[in-house]
């Protein structure tokens, strides 16, 4: 990610030893419009969001500068069947060269499983922000900081019928430029 | 011995003067007619000296102390390891040291600070990198966009290569029959600049990136140094009579410059990224680097150059006018090495390569000054106007009263410009002063600085 680096450099000169860098990487907007809402059939569903390799976020490669990060998912989930539909969905997080972020290994893992039910015909709107730090969720973390990662949503429902649809997906790190010079 | 040694501090004077007094400074930087303006104007080689007052004296470097004073902009504790800067808990600011370091005549009062973006959420200094498939834009905490402008010094010699910077050490020597010789060393023109190309300044307030096209920070530095001789004429002639009135007293002179050039740098070099047909970065695609860096230096080149002054001064009664165009005709030829980046990835081109220009390409300037007494009192005002790459003017004042000295001026050189002084003459020496100002880097407010210098007069 040569760009991201530039930049740092060319900010760099604005910089004081306490100032925080937040790079804040809006996925939704990597993500096609036509892909940004899922359609859920009747029955037992299951579904990696948008696709089972994930969304790929491009970061500077083993900057060990990250103090902190943030995830947030935010959209709506409309049941469209007659019987109410209830279900989970799970944000997976994985290194950029682990392709499966379903099976637990080479990396991937899972982030705020979160339940839902939605009534016959209502809509739903949900919003999850996972923090990550040394302290909190440091696993998830330590994919952050090891440079580029992979990303998706993992949904499950049980329905007659709805629709799944993300409105904002945003990751934030934040870090110490200074940090680098040792 | 001691003649020769009044000489060459007298010499040193005249050096420091012509690198702006802080009695110009503290009239927005206005230059007064009088024999240290014959850098600007040879007539005035032959213009008696002190009728507006004196520029002499040694401008104090009170911007190295402002550097290790104020612990934002020290940098001598990064001497036992530079952790020592760069921890969590140090105070170091690179906006503070850059902004003071640049000005290392003048003790910022406010100099430039990263506090500027202070976020009082979380008691830090914060900027955002907001990162879209296809936008980037940087931000303080709360999204207003930063400039990425920063500018040390001139840019861009090329247009006036004849044209040495202002001498940092200048000898004159009057010889018999209006003749006079100066002997000078210069050091300067040094520029440093990095912008972003029109692309990226776009992309930057709009937040989005166009389809094929490149995003660029531009670095542009320049310098050169060498050994100046000139040799120049500078006479008084008979005085033009006017009917009704004092007659105009006239001078005239002429100056010629020979310069050896020692060390020369140009260069313009550019760092970007392309998008692809969707107007996306491709996070695998290597930069493109453009431009070309041309440097000479002794043992692998070297430069010389002729040129031609001229310049007149009138005076009447009251005011005095003086025109001096420098560069009428001049010729400069740097050879050195050329590396070059044409785009493609892998090690610049390196050739052998030369500079040179001839021709007219002049630089005027023109001043006027009066003196008006008062009551009590005298007050003197000028102005000047100048073309060197671009217009610069300043106009100002000085009110002195015994031995005291007030100044104020305005102008407009690289934006707009004032300068607020005082002064005093004692026996034997004189002290100066001037509040300036100039905008801040990247912060964009207005910065304070405070210039101090002593003279002897002998």
């Amino acid at each position: 990610m040569p760009r991201l680096a530039y930049i740092t450099l060319l900010l760099l000169l604005g910089c004081s030893a306490s100032t925080r860098y937040t790079l804040n990487v809006d996925i939704l907007s990597f993500i096609p419009q036509s892909q940004r809402s899922l359609s859920i059939p009747a029955g037992s569903y299951r579904e990696l969001y948008p696709s089972p390799q994930g969304q790929l976020v491009p970061l500077p490669p083993n900057l060990d500068i990250f103090e902190r990060g943030q995830i947030t998912i935010q959209g709506t989930l409309t049941n469209t069947g007659s019987i109410p539909m209830s279900g989970s969905y799970e944000i997976r997080l994985a290194p950029e060269n682990d392709t499966n972020l379903e099976d637990n290994t080479g990396g991937d893992l899972g982030l705020a499983r979160t339940g839902f039910n939605v009534a016959a015909g209502q809509s739903q709107p949900f919003l999850t922000t996972v923090d990550l730090s040394a302290t909190e969720n440091s696993t998830a973390f330590n994919i952050l900081k090891s440079g580029s990662f992979r990303i998706a949503l993992r949904i499950e429902a049980s329905s007659g019928g709805g629709r799944f649809e993300l409105t904002a997906a945003r990751i934030r790190v934040t870090g110490r430029p200074f940090a680098l010079v040792r | 011995m001691g003649r020769i040694a009044g000489t060459v501090v007298l010499a040193l004077m005249c050096g420091f003067s012509l690198a702006q007094s802080v009695r110009s400074l503290g009239m927005a930087g206005l230059v007064l007619p009088g024999p240290e303006a014959a850098y600007l104007n040879p007539a005035y080689a032959a213009y008696p000296a002190g009728q507006y007052g004196s520029e002499r004296g040694l401008r104090l470097p009170l911007g190295l102390l402002g550097l290790v004073l104020r612990p934002e902009s020290n940098p001598l504790p990064g001497l036992s390891g530079l952790a020592n800067l760069t921890k969590e808990n140090s105070p170091f600011d690179f906006l503070t040291f850059y902004n003071q370091l640049t000005y290392p005549n003048e003790f910022l009062i406010n100099p430039a600070s990263s506090k500027a973006f202070l976020n009082p959420n979380t008691g830090y200094p914060e900027i955002q990198i907001v990162v879209e498939a296809n936008g980037i834009q940087i931000t303080d905490y709360r999204g207003n966009p930063i400039p990425l402008d920063l500018e040390l010094g001139e840019v861009g010699v090329a247009a006036t290569k004849a044209l040495t910077p202002a001498p940092l050490l200048r000898v004159p020597f009057s010889l018999a029959d209006n003749l006079f010789l100066d002997l000078g060393i210069f050091a300067g023109g040094f520029g440093l600049g990095l912008s972003p190309n029109d692309s990226l300044r776009q992309a930057l307030r709009s937040g989005q990136l166009s389809p094929n096209s490149e995003y660029a920070a531009v670095l542009s530095t320049s310098a050169q140094s060498g050994i100046s001789l000139g040799f120049g004429y500078a006479a008084r002639l008979p005085d033009l009579p006017i009917p009704n009135l004092a007659p105009l007293k006239l001078y005239l002179g002429s100056r010629g410059e020979a310069f050896y050039g020692l060390t020369y740098l140009e260069g313009n070099l550019s760092i970007g990224l392309q998008t692809d047909s969707q107007g996306r970065f491709d996070p695998n695609r290597p930069p493109v680097y453009r431009g070309t860096v041309f440097y000479s230096v002794p043992g692998s080149g070297n430069g010389f150059g002729v040129r031609a002054d001229l310049g007149v001064v009138i005076e009447t009664q009251s005011a005095t006018l003086g025109l001096g165009i420098r560069n009428l005709l001049g010729f400069v030829r740097w050879s050195g090495t050329e590396l070059r980046w044409n785009g493609n990835p892998g090690d610049p081109v390196s050739s052998q390569a030369e500079r040179s220009s001839f021709g007219f390409v002049p630089a005027i300037f023109l001043n006027a000054a009066t003196q008006v007494p008062l009551e009590a009192g005298t007050l003197l005002l000028g102005g000047d106007l100048g073309y060197q790459s671009r217009l610069y003017g300043r106009i100002g004042g000085e009110y002195s009263f015994g031995p005291a000295r007030l100044r104020a001026g305005l102008g407009f050189d690289n934006g707009l410009r004032f300068g607020l002084g005082a002064g005093f003459v004692g026996a034997g020496f004189s002290l100066d002063t001037a509040l300036t100002t100039h905008r801040a880097p990247i912060v964009g407010d207005t910065v304070f600085g405070l210039a101090l210098s002593f003279g002897w007069n002998f």
